[in-house]
Order: structure tokens, then sequence, then C-alpha cells
């Protein structure tokens, strides 16, 4: 009795080459290699497919293959040399660049914390200088006021603005 | 499901060793790599892009690419499939480029119409006053070509990577980023495109090779 075989007239030829290509490729399962070598014995016009897949693979034999070309290795590596040396100086680029921004930033922050250090002083400073300006009268005559114990009656003296008085003619 | 184990590469393919030597800057190594690759990725190229000046362009950015890439390389599959996906996408950013470049020739790929015109026109031309007369190698190389020209990218590289490198459908399902059914699906697709354009040239014994009995197809399909 004649084994229930693939036919090629009702197979989608699609589905029959594919199973033909593999088997050429030895891409198939063992069992599925056995079932289309089966196939193939029992079916002339499935032999005759596989003969012409076969005989146009073999074709591509005529496609020549380019040879070796000690010219084009040696402008490949020249390339990759030029690649290699334009990456390095973009690095170095990158880092002076970057170099140059960290300098930067430094040399701003040392003026901010100088003017603000110089700033901050006179802030301080400026305070008691005035201190010492409002206090010179009294410094100026210490030697006539220190008898005086009474606190209450300097301050009357300076309220009066005597002492005011006296420093506009010193200056 | 027990998980297979992963091949170590190292130990399984010299070209992976010497990717690794590129990685700490053996300039040895990588001019190494490219004596071995560089003839194998022209002719890929060549048949698929067409022109040879534009072939050795097209590897050589191959070749820059992993050479830039080479910090990052880390051994997860053959040397050939990585160096060749990288081609793959080369390739199709080329063909991108051609593709808006391109002025409407006689027949065209994306229409899946025989080169049967130029194909014709090859045999008689080669023939001349003796129809019986085989084609010379050259001839041949070029017939196949022109049928090659008639397949679509895909199967075209396909196709090439599977005569031309013996690659597993794996590595190219790999290398194309496509699955291994997709993959047995173009190659066969390929394949039959092939067979139906030569067929006929085969039959006439235009071509080397028996005369079949049965007539091509007369329309090459170009899905995938």
């Amino acid at each position: 009795m004649k084994q229930e075989q693939p036919d090629y007239q009702d197979k989608q030829e699609h589905g029959f080459d594919e199973e033909l290509v593999a088997y050429l490729d030895g891409e198939l399962s063992q069992d599925n290699a056995a079932r289309v070598e089966d196939a193939l014995s029992e079916n002339a016009e499935y032999r005759l497919r596989l003969k012409q897949l076969q005989q146009a693979w073999d074709l591509m034999d005529e496609l020549p293959q380019s040879a070796m070309d000690e010219s084009f290795t040696k402008s490949t590596v020249e390339l990759v040399v030029v690649s290699a040396e334009s990456e390095v100086m973009a690095t170095v680029s990158r880092w002076k660049t970057w170099r140059i921004g960290v300098w930067a930033v430094s040399l701003a922050a040392v003026f901010v914390v100088a003017w603000g250090g110089s700033a901050l002083v006179n802030s301080v400073s400026g305070r008691d200088n005035q201190q010492l300006l409002n206090d010179l009268p009294l410094v100026q005559e210490i030697d006539v006021y220190d008898p005086i114990d009474n606190m209450e009656f300097l301050r009357e003296l300076d309220a009066s603005g005597v002492f005011a008085e006296e420093l506009g003619d010193e200056i | 499901m027990q998980e297979q184990p992963v091949p170590n590469y190292e130990d399984l393919d010299p070209d992976v060793r010497l990717m690794l030597q590129v990685r700490e800057d053996n300039a040895a190594a990588f001019e190494e790599l490219v004596m071995r690759y560089q003839s194998r990725l022209i002719s890929l190229f060549r048949y698929l892009i067409r022109g040879r000046d534009q072939s050795e362009d097209l590897a050589q950015e191959v070749f820059l690419r992993i050479y830039r890439a080479r910090k990052r390389y880390v051994p997860g599959a053959r040397f050939s499939t990585w160096l060749f996906k990288i081609a793959h996408n080369v390739a199709n950013n080329a063909l991108r480029s051609a593709s808006r470049r391109r002025e409407v020739n006689i027949v065209s790929r994306s229409s899946g119409a025989l080169p049967s015109f130029s194909l014709d026109a090859l045999a008689q031309a080669a023939s001349g006053l003796m129809p019986t007369r085989q084609l010379d190698t050259a001839e041949r190389a070029e017939m196949v070509r022109v049928a090659m020209d008639a397949l679509n990218d895909r199967q075209r590289m396909a196709l090439l990577l599977s005569k031309f490198e013996g690659m597993t459908y794996a590595d190219i399902a790999e290398t194309m980023d496509l699955s291994t059914a997709a993959i047995k699906s173009l190659l066969s697709r390929a394949r039959g495109n092939l067979r139906d354009i030569l067929e006929p040239y085969i039959e006439k014994g235009v071509l080397a090779g028996e005369a079949g009995t049965q007539p091509g197809k007369t329309q090459v399909d170009n899905r995938d």
C-alpha cells in the first residue's frame, strides 16, 4: 500500500520548497529529513524540484569572490588610526575645556569670597569707626570730663550738642 | 525545561580571541581580522549593493564600527555573526540611501518582475551566431548576478550569508534580527526564485547543468 506522501500538485509550493531547501541545508531534524527522503523516493516531481533547486544553488559558485588586497588592509588600518587620533583629540579638547572651566569657576569663587569678606569686614569695621568718630569729642576732652562722676550730667551735655560743636571746630 | 549551556566563544572561536586583543588596543590583532574578513565583506557588499568602489567603502565602514565598539565588546556569539550583523546594518543604510537616489530602471526589484529582458539579452549577446554555445565563466557569472538582482534585499542577504558564509539558519537569524522560521521562509523563497529565473536557461543549455523537463515559473515571489 502506498504510504501517504506530500503531493507536489496539492501542497502549497512554498511550503514544499521550504522543506526541500531546509533538507538541502541540513536544517531538518532527523525525523523530518527521513520523511523528506521517503517522499523523494516515491515522487518524481519532488525529485525534479530538488534537483532544480540544487542546480540554481550550484550556479552561485559562478559568482567571483574578491581577492585579498594588501592596499585595502593598509588603507583600512590607516583609516582606523586617523579615527583613533580624532577620538583622542576630541577627548583632550573636552578635558582642556573642562579644566579651563574649573579654573574660571575657581577664580570667580575666589573673587566672590574676597569681595564678600571685604564687604563684611568693612561693614563691621565701619560700625566700629563710626562709633569711634562719635566718641571722638569725648576722647579728646577725656581729661576734662574724667573728674565728673555723674554720667547723667554727661549725657545731658551730649544731648545739648556741646560735644558736636566742639568736634565741628576741630575738623 | 533545561537551559542550554552558553557556549564559551572565547574557547571556540579564534576570531573572538583576536577581537579580545583588539579590545586591549592590539593593532596587530585588528589588522589580522581585517585580512581575514575583508574579501568576504567586499564580496557580500558587491552582490548586495552593486559597485566595487562602494563595496570597499562599506567594508571599511564595518571595520571602523568594529574598532570603535572594541571597548564594549563582549563575546556573546561567534565573531563572524557579530561582524555580519554590523555589515547587515551598514548594508541596510546604504540600500535605503540608494533607493532614495535610484533612477527607475527597466526592472524594478520591488515589483517582482523577472529580469527576463536582461537575461535574454545576455544570453543572446553571448551566443551570437551559435545559439547552442554555452556561456563562458564571465558570462555565466553575469547571468547569475542579474538573476540575484531580481531578488529582494532580504532574500539576497540571506542567500549570500547561507551560500558564502555557510551560516546556519540560527546564525543568519541573529545577523538579520529575524526569527529562525522567518529565515527558513526567506531562504526557500530566495532559492525558489533563483531556480525559477535560471531554469529556462539551464533547460536551453545556455547555462551549465542538465536540461530539466518542466518549464520554470514566470513570476518571482518577493514576499519574505
